[in-house]
């Protein structure tokens, strides 16, 4: 059964394609025409923040630079002549620097600063060697004042930068290091981030992470060069990538302070870059829930509704068909529907009227049905009276036909013995008188030698003459005695289709004497058949018969050629031909049917070709074909098997009326 | 940076949402999970050379074994942890590890924390490979903590022998910093052994506690008051530089020695001309010109800005890699600790690491004196 969707289903699917299809085609119009003006844009905001992130550092540490520089100046004025009290008094004042070292120029710390709140011991930094710390030997190395790497500061213990610088005129304070903790970048960037949803980590020059918004991440010194974003190619917006830290995707931008040579980078995580075009798709998204909600409710509501007076038209079109007229279809506020309920009820009432006149009709109908069965059966039991005696008159026309063949039969006997026996007769006679004869003159005595040889010779001569013709007598017996018992009997035999032929032409000549026609036979010789050959006589005579009676009816003379051969080693054909009349092409397709004839009421019974036919096929296991044309003859063509087919029927089976198959028609 | 990364963040469930509309229009393929190493040390603060040299031996382990595309196709994920030598912060963080579950954990650096932790980390059955723990209180223990070097009483009371018989010192004083107690009392004891089995008297001792304020001369006035022929530090190297200034600055003759875990590079930049010529064991043949080291220690610095990679920096890369062929031949049911212990022969970079059934491990000790600001590595003490 096919398939099909309910209503409800369908308006449902249909109109959320309706709705989502619009919406998608528009999702991915805003994706393509908004995503590259975002990335601009976030760049651009992340790249500003980079420049600002960068411009208050360096600003910071500009601070720092003229705080350590306000000071060098200072001990430059005093000549170097100052106390510790002076230093802690300075570092004080200047707020940005942790610790402040004046280092000789071995690198041994002769004074150190820190502020009053502290919590440095400061006699641990007294006389601290500091040769070795990364940014002196850069110092030692260069000769310029300049930001240290970040280190972790053996005095603090936290993560701080220096910067240094070589002071003029003096060995004990040649150098002058300002310690500046960097612990306060976490909280500066901390504040930016939350400020502008942005992540800024800051990188030394040695790549080493010195500020997260994670203190502790900060503090670690870790080491980042293997970050993609810092190979990253240059671009309006700095350097732009994309790199994974801490487990997370980022997308951001890399700008570069000069100095010192710090790295600033801002980046969003990747799922929050597009963030603003989540915002947007967010609201489509929520644009396209409610409308989803709305529309499948609204369509899921109109789909109940016209289902649901769908579902009462079927009910009213169901009990229409269950007969129920009076049946009322529901009333709907929409045109086609109301137009739909007063259709069903006038269908509704057009449907009762026809049904009643048709019940009228019915009435009528049986009636005349009754009549008619009465007349039918009564004609019915006439018919098969008739056909009763029909069968029978069928039965007694077969006997007849085979009487009748008899008859010729006994004809043709009596007319060739007739001859030789006439002959012996007189013969007889003849010899008879010579002998009485030849007494009488041997009684007188006047017997001479040359009458007695005469006589003798005579009534030899008669006796051998009489011998010859009752020996033909007799043989011709014996064959007639055959065709009689063919006749009669239709035994199965085997027998030279030669013979049955010949004796067919002979016991037919003496019927048609007088009359000038000519049989002509030529057949192979010596083709030996295992059949009926009683059915094969009766088959011939009857087509020999046909061929005078309604071929050569009305003329005087004719040929009827008789023609056998073998056509294979199981088949033979035989041929009986007429140039007579011929056969009207009307009558030329049924002649083969039963009662059917031309010659009703004149000696015609309409069986002979039906029999013919019916013993050919059943008996003699062949088949027969006519061929005819009007005013030059017909041709009768048996094509019969040389062995019969082993079952054999009764003379009433065979006369059961039955139509040949159209196939013999020419 | 990939590979080393904290937990995810936290995702937008927006991002879900749109994600699962892309999904529709791509075919993702994802990795392999990975496999995920807490690392717990100290990073920042007094100790934080130990840890940042570890933290970054690991770093370098596991970014050559996740460019080798790494176990079985899956990733090594570094998680790590700042613990600020401070049991508190580290339980903390096993803590989280625990929730993150974690496959295995490196590190603690430190005795004191690893002590503190022990039972946690036991709980948690988490196999932890400790890096610069040597303790002898986590000896001999069949428990998830696993570790690469000796402990204090194999290396310890060998540097008592070694200094009373081979340099024939005869009044020792050590200072102790009892921030680290677990590791300090554990070191001295062994060395107090080592160096009275040799037929030395027991060494005195001094203890402070690390932080800003401790005032190292007055601890210096005290040790050298016992007229010490030797003084051994048994601190961080941000004290014994400290420490050794203190000393220096008083007296500048008696010889100075440190336990191994002051041997780090920072020793030497903080302390300059003060730490000279005092005598530092370490865990690492600074000479050796192995082929084998050497390229490990080529690599380490150029990956962390020319720093050398210390003793911490080879321990936590030896434990990564430990940690990592265990993970590569860990059969299905089996712990991770038992893998260790099963295989328990690992190459290492100067010479094989040996792990027996407690998880418990052997290793040679250096001794090497500081010259002109370089460790030089003169015997290993057997």
């Amino acid at each position: 059964m096919k398939k099909t969707w309910g209503f409800k289903r369908v308006t449902t699917a249909a109109v959320v394609i309706l709705v989502l299809l619009p919406l998608l085609i528009s999702g991915v119009s805003l994706w393509i025409l908004l995503r590259p003006g975002l990335e601009q844009q976030q760049l651009q905001s992340q790249t500003a923040l980079a420049r600002s992130v960068a411009s208050q550092i360096e600003s910071y540490l500009n601070e720092g630079v003229n705080e350590i520089n306000l000071f060098a100046a200072y001990l430059e004025e005093w000549e170097h002549r100052i106390q510790p009290s002076q230093l802690q008094e300075f570092v004080q004042l200047a707020l940005l620097f942790e610790v402040v070292y004046l280092a000789d120029d071995q690198g041994v710390v002769q004074m150190a600063g820190v502020p009053a709140s502290s919590l440095i011991r400061l006699e641990n930094l007294d006389r601290l060697d500091i040769s070795r710390m990364n940014y002196f030997q850069v110092l030692m190395n260069d000769n310029t004042e300049q930001w240290s790497d970040a280190f972790l500061s053996s005095a603090s213990g936290d993560l701080a930068v220096a910067y240094s610088m070589e002071l003029q005129g003096t060995e004990d304070y040649r150098y002058l290091i300002g310690e500046l903790s960097i612990h306060s970048l976490p909280e500066l960037l901390r504040s930016i981030g939350e400020s502008s949803g942005q992540t800024v980590m800051i990188l030394d020059a040695a790549d080493q992470l010195i500020g997260h918004p994670d203190q502790s991440l900060s503090r670690q010194q870790l080491n980042l060069k293997t970050l993609p974003i810092l190979n990253a190619e240059e671009s309006e917006y700095g350097q732009i990538g994309q790199y994974r830290f801490q487990g997370t995707d980022f997308y951001g931008s890399l700008i570069r302070i000069p100095d010192p040579q710090w790295k600033i980078i801002v980046a969003l995580p990747e799922s929050e870059f597009w963030d603003l075009f989540f915002l947007v798709f967010r609201s489509l998204l929520v644009v396209l829930v409610v409308a989803l909600i709305l529309v499948v409710g609204l369509s899921r509501w109109l789909g109940r509704r016209l289902s649901h007076e769908f579902s009462a038209y079927s009910g009213v079109v169901e009990r229409l068909a269950q007969g129920d007229y009076n049946a009322k279809p529901p009333t709907s506020m929409i045109t086609e529907l109301s137009r739909l309920s007063d259709d069903l009820i006038q269908t509704g009432e057009a449907i009762a009227r026809r049904e009643q006149q048709l019940a009228e009709a019915n009435v009528d109908l049986e009636r005349h049905v009754e009549e008619r069965t009465r007349d039918l059966l009564a004609a019915n039991s006439e018919q098969a009276r008739t056909l009763e005696q029909l069968k029978s008159a069928q039965i007694e026309l077969v006997e007849s036909g085979k009487l009748a063949a008899l008859g010729s039969l006994v004809a043709g006997v009596s007319h060739e013995l007739n001859t030789p026996i006439g002959v012996s007769v007189t013969a007889s006679t003849s010899v008879v008188d010579d002998a009485k004869t030849l007494r009488k003159l041997m009684q007188e005595g006047k017997l001479s030698k040359s009458d007695f040889e005469d006589h003798l010779t005579h009534i030899i001569d008669g006796s051998e003459l009489i011998a010859r013709n009752l020996m033909r007598a007799s043989e011709l017996i014996a064959s007639f005695k055959q065709v009689a018992v063919d006749q009669s009997s239709d035994l199965r035999r085997q027998f030279v289709l030669t013979d049955v032929i010949q004796d067919v032409v002979s016991t037919l000549k003496p019927k048609y004497k007088g009359k000038n026609f000519e049989f002509k036979v030529a057949a192979d010789d010596g083709v030996e058949m295992d059949s009926f050959p009683g059915s094969l006589i009766q088959v011939l005579t009857n087509l020999v018969d046909n061929a005078i009676f309604h071929g050569y009816d009305g003329f005087l003379e004719g040929v009827v050629q008789i023609n056998s051969r073998r056509l294979s080693r199981t088949h033979v054909e035989i041929v009986v031909e007429d140039y007579g009349a011929g056969i009207d092409e009307a009558h030329l397709q049924h002649i083969f049917e039963p009662f059917y004839t031309t010659k009703l009421g004149q000696g015609g019974s309409g069986l002979g070709l039906n029999i013919v036919h019916a013993i050919v096929q059943k008996i003699l296991g062949g088949k027969i074909e006519v061929a005819s044309r009007t005013g030059e003859g017909s041709r009768f063509t048996l094509l019969i098997p040389v062995k019969a087919p082993d079952k054999v029927r009764s003379a009433e089976e065979l006369v059961v009326i039955e139509k040949p198959d159209e196939q013999h028609s020419p | 940076m990939d590979g080393y990364g904290l937990e995810n963040m936290k995702q937008v469930p927006l991002r879900s949402a749109v994600g699962w509309m892309l999904a529709l229009l791509m075919l993702g393929c994802s990795d392999p999970t990975p496999i995920n190493i807490g690392f717990i040390g100290p990073t920042s603060g007094r100790s934080a050379d130990l840890g940042i040299a570890g933290r970054n031996g690991a770093i370098l382990a596991i970014e050559q074994i996740n460019e080798q595309g790494g176990i079985d196709g899956r990733l090594i994920n570094l998680i790590v942890r700042d613990d600020e030598q401070s049991a508190e912060r580290g339980s903390e963080i096993i803590r989280e590890f625990e929730e993150l579950k974690v496959d295995a954990i490196l590190g603690p650096f430190t005795s004191n924390v690893t002590l503190a932790l022990m039972p946690q980390i036991n709980n948690a059955q988490i196999t932890t490979m400790a890096v610069t723990v040597t303790s002898d209180l986590i000896s001999g223990k069949d428990d998830y903590i696993l570790r690469t070097v000796s402990s204090t009483a194999d290396h310890a009371a060998r540097h008592g022998a070694y200094h009373y018989k081979q340099l024939g010192f005869r009044n020792a004083h050590v200072i102790l910093d009892m921030a680290n107690e677990a590791y300090t009392r554990s070191w001295y004891n062994d060395y107090s052994r080592g160096f009275t089995q040799a037929g030395g008297q027991n060494p005195q001792e001094t203890t402070f506690s690390t932080g800003n304020d401790v005032n190292f001369d007055a601890i210096a006035e005290q040790v050298l008051s016992s007229n010490p022929d030797l003084v051994v530090f048994c601190t961080n190297s941000v004290d014994a530089a400290a420490l050794a200034k203190a000393i220096r600055l008083q007296n500048d003759s008696v010889q100075i020695a440190t336990s191994e875990w002051a041997g780090t590079e920072r020793l030497i930049s903080l302390g300059g001309q003060y730490v000279e010529n005092i005598l530092v064991p370490q865990y690492l043949n600074r000479q050796d010109d192995s082929e084998t080291y050497q390229a490990f220690r080529r690599a380490y610095m150029a990956r962390f800005n020319q720093q050398e990679p210390g003793f911490a920096g080879k321990i936590a890369y030896s434990g990564a890699k430990v940690l990592a062929r265990a993970f590569a031949e860990q059969q299905s049911g089996e712990e991770l600790k038992d893998t260790i212990v099963r295989l328990s022969r690992f190459e290492g970079l100067q010479g094989d690491i040996v792990i027996n059934a407690t998880g418990d491990s052997r290793s040679e000790t250096f001794v090497s004196r500081i010259k002109n600001g370089q460790f030089i590595s003169q015997v290993e003490l057997q």
